[in-house]
């Protein structure tokens, strides 16, 4: 990382964070889609059930996305403490 | 100045890592929601769908660190045989 500018660390991790966004949004829709929406088009209007489907759909959806970050957020935490444990107990090498 | 382009390499390569861990977490949430959550009369997640969540990402993990070891393994095996094959001949 030291080799890149501030800025351009910042441009690289807004650029990924503007992908995943652009991932998650694309999968929430399909998904919304599948689970509220059967495929028969006899009318171009979205129902009342549809509509209000989509919207807890979407707030279940960012929901369940943000718990499974927070735990795989946390689990990442812990692998790095243990690994840092397991490094500080290995006998260093002795230089020759 | 050697050292700069080695540098770009090890960012990149991180970032790489880190983009496809986030992909995997796309995936993974799409995955637990579209298995899990099946009620919208509510908005809230209910106890039943948080626990199901919870077990579909935990499976996910232990299946995702299983599957790595089984490839690994075939791979050194592979690259066993392949070492002895070019012994032999």
């Amino acid at each position: 990382m030291s080799s890149l500018t501030q800025e351009e660390q910042l441009k690289l991790i807004s650029d990924l964070e503007i992908e995943m966004m652009a991932d998650m949004y694309n999968r929430m829709s399909s998904a919304c889609q599948k689970k509220c929406v059967p495929p028969r088009y006899k009318d171009a209007e979205l129902n009342k059930g549809e509509a209000v489907c989509i919207d807890r759909c979407v707030a279940k959806y960012m929901d369940i996305h943000d718990r499974i970050g927070k735990k795989l957020t946390s689990i990442s935490m812990q692998d790095e403490e243990t690994m840092k444990k397991i490094q500080g107990q290995m006998p260093q090498p002795t230089p020759k | 100045m050697t050292t700069v382009p080695q540098l770009d390499q090890q960012t990149e390569s991180t970032m790489k890592q880190f983009r496809e861990f986030l992909l995997s977490y796309n995936k993974l949430s799409e995955m637990c929601f579209t298995d899990c959550v099946h009620d919208f009369t509510t908005r809230k997640v209910l106890d039943s769908e948080q626990n199901c969540t919870t077990n579909c990402m935990d499976k996910y993990l232990k299946i995702t660190q299983r599957i790595s070891q089984r490839f690994q393994e075939a791979q050194m095996q592979q690259n066993d045989s392949a070492k002895v094959h070019s012994l032999i001949s």
